[in-house]
């Protein structure tokens, strides 16, 4: 019998394979976001808690910095440099007229729809409870932005839950979730095209680096 | 969700995706071998708490329920289409050499049989991680694998036998 379970053995077709990628589990989990393409807060999912809270970034820094701390002195200086050159280039920033004259050279880039939005315009739309904040996107998270907008502007910001859809092919708009699934379908929205947070995270860093202080250009509020 | 827990899944990944993804490569066409493998780890990233420090045998659970709703939700005529996918595209369609009679011999078992006898010939798993893999006791897995290589042996028998016969009938009609 143990013969059999042997030769059984011996037929295995696949008796190794190569490591896959896990970045295929993090786009699923962003794909699979039900509703809206962003949420943060009670009751959003566990990916977009995950994307709030910086841990792709931390992510990102452990891999190729080999810790969690930003490193110190003429190390910090060239790479806050070479992430500045690479906003540059990322975002098209003095460059209006780029976003489909390859500002996102290498091949697997997000869509030119994504780079739109992701370089578009924030809406916070607080609805009853405060005012719309309209702002240049630069690449930053629009549910981060809100948030941080409607903590400052003294609404109980924690524990809320924000929605982000698209409202145009520029316009990122994000509302306080109402707890229920498909709000931007019924706010006659778009839910976010699913590489948007990926788009986000991979150029925060570089926004951030370029203008860390910068609050946006406010357009109405 | 805390960091840690990005972290205990990227662990997880690193430590057991190859093996989630060898088994879906046996059992399915390359291509929803790699979906598989992702749905497996986006369950585990959504119940965490549920997943134990010896996790092999619970994502191997999970891609089994997965490949399951995959087959059910191609419906009966992709479920031939998937299987013949799996066959022609999969590595299925190149054995070992003198592996076909095994492989045309699992392929004849019930898919239950089947999973009890890949689970430990193939996965590599101990009596007690493949019974968890089944959801069943160690007692019973034992049983089962009992009577499924009593099955497999029967299948290669017949198989064998019926190979021979045609043979010898060809021989005699060539004399």
């Amino acid at each position: 019998m143990s013969d059999l379970l042997d030769s059984v053995r011996a037929a295995n077709p696949v008796p190794w394979c190569e490591q896959p990628s896990v970045e295929r589990v993090w786009s699923k989990l962003e794909r699979d976001q039900p509703g809206a393409g962003e949420q943060t807060g009670a009751g959003a999912s566990t990916h977009a808690r995950r994307a709030a809270r910086g841990t792709w970034r931390g992510r990102v820094d452990r891999r190729h910095l080999g810790s969690g701390s930003w490193p110190r002195g003429p190390v910090a200086a060239l790479l806050i440099a070479a992430a500045s050159a690479a906003a540059v280039v990322l975002l098209g920033v003095g460059r209006p007229s780029g976003i489909a004259g390859g500002a996102w050279p290498q091949p697997g880039q997000p869509s030119a729809a994504v780079q739109r939005l992701v370089r578009g315009t924030i809406s916070c739309d607080f609805g009853a409870t405060g005012a719309t904040v309209s702002v240049s996107a630069r690449g930053r998270s629009a549910i981060v932005f809100c948030r941080n907008r409607y903590r400052t502007l003294s609404h109980a910001g924690a524990g809320t839950t924000f929605v982000a859809c698209e409202t145009s092919a520029t316009n990122v708009a994000v509302y306080v979730a109402d707890g229920r699934h498909r709000q931007c379908a019924r706010l006659g929205d778009r839910a976010l095209p699913a590489g948007y947070a990926a788009a986000v995270r991979r150029a925060q860093p570089h926004s951030a680096a370029l203008s860390p202080a910068d609050p946006g250009t406010a357009v109405s509020i | 969700m805390e960091p840690q827990s990005v972290d205990r899944v990227e662990r997880l990944f690193a430590d057991h995706a190859r093996a989630v993804r060898a088994y879906a490569l046996r059992r399915v066409d390359p291509a929803t071998a790699e979906d598989v493998v992702s749905d497996v780890f986006v369950v585990a990233f959504r119940r965490l708490e549920d997943v134990p420090e010896a996790a092999l045998p619970w994502l191997l659970a999970t891609a089994r329920k997965i490949i399951a709703n995959y087959r059910r939700a191609a419906g009966r005529r992709e479920q031939l289409n998937l299987e013949l996918r799996s066959l022609q595209s999969g590595a299925w369609s190149d054995p070992p050499g003198g592996a076909g009679a095994v492989l045309s011999g699992l392929a004849r078992l019930s898919e239950g049989d089947r999973e009890v006898i890949l689970l430990v010939a193939w996965e590599e798993l101990s009596p007690e991680d493949a019974a968890e893999v089944l959801g069943c006791s160690r007692a019973a897995f034992a049983v089962r694998l009992h009577r499924a290589r009593r099955r497999l042996a029967a299948v290669m028998g017949r198989e064998q036998r019926s190979e021979r016969f045609p043979r010898r009938l060809s021989e005699v009609t060539s004399e």
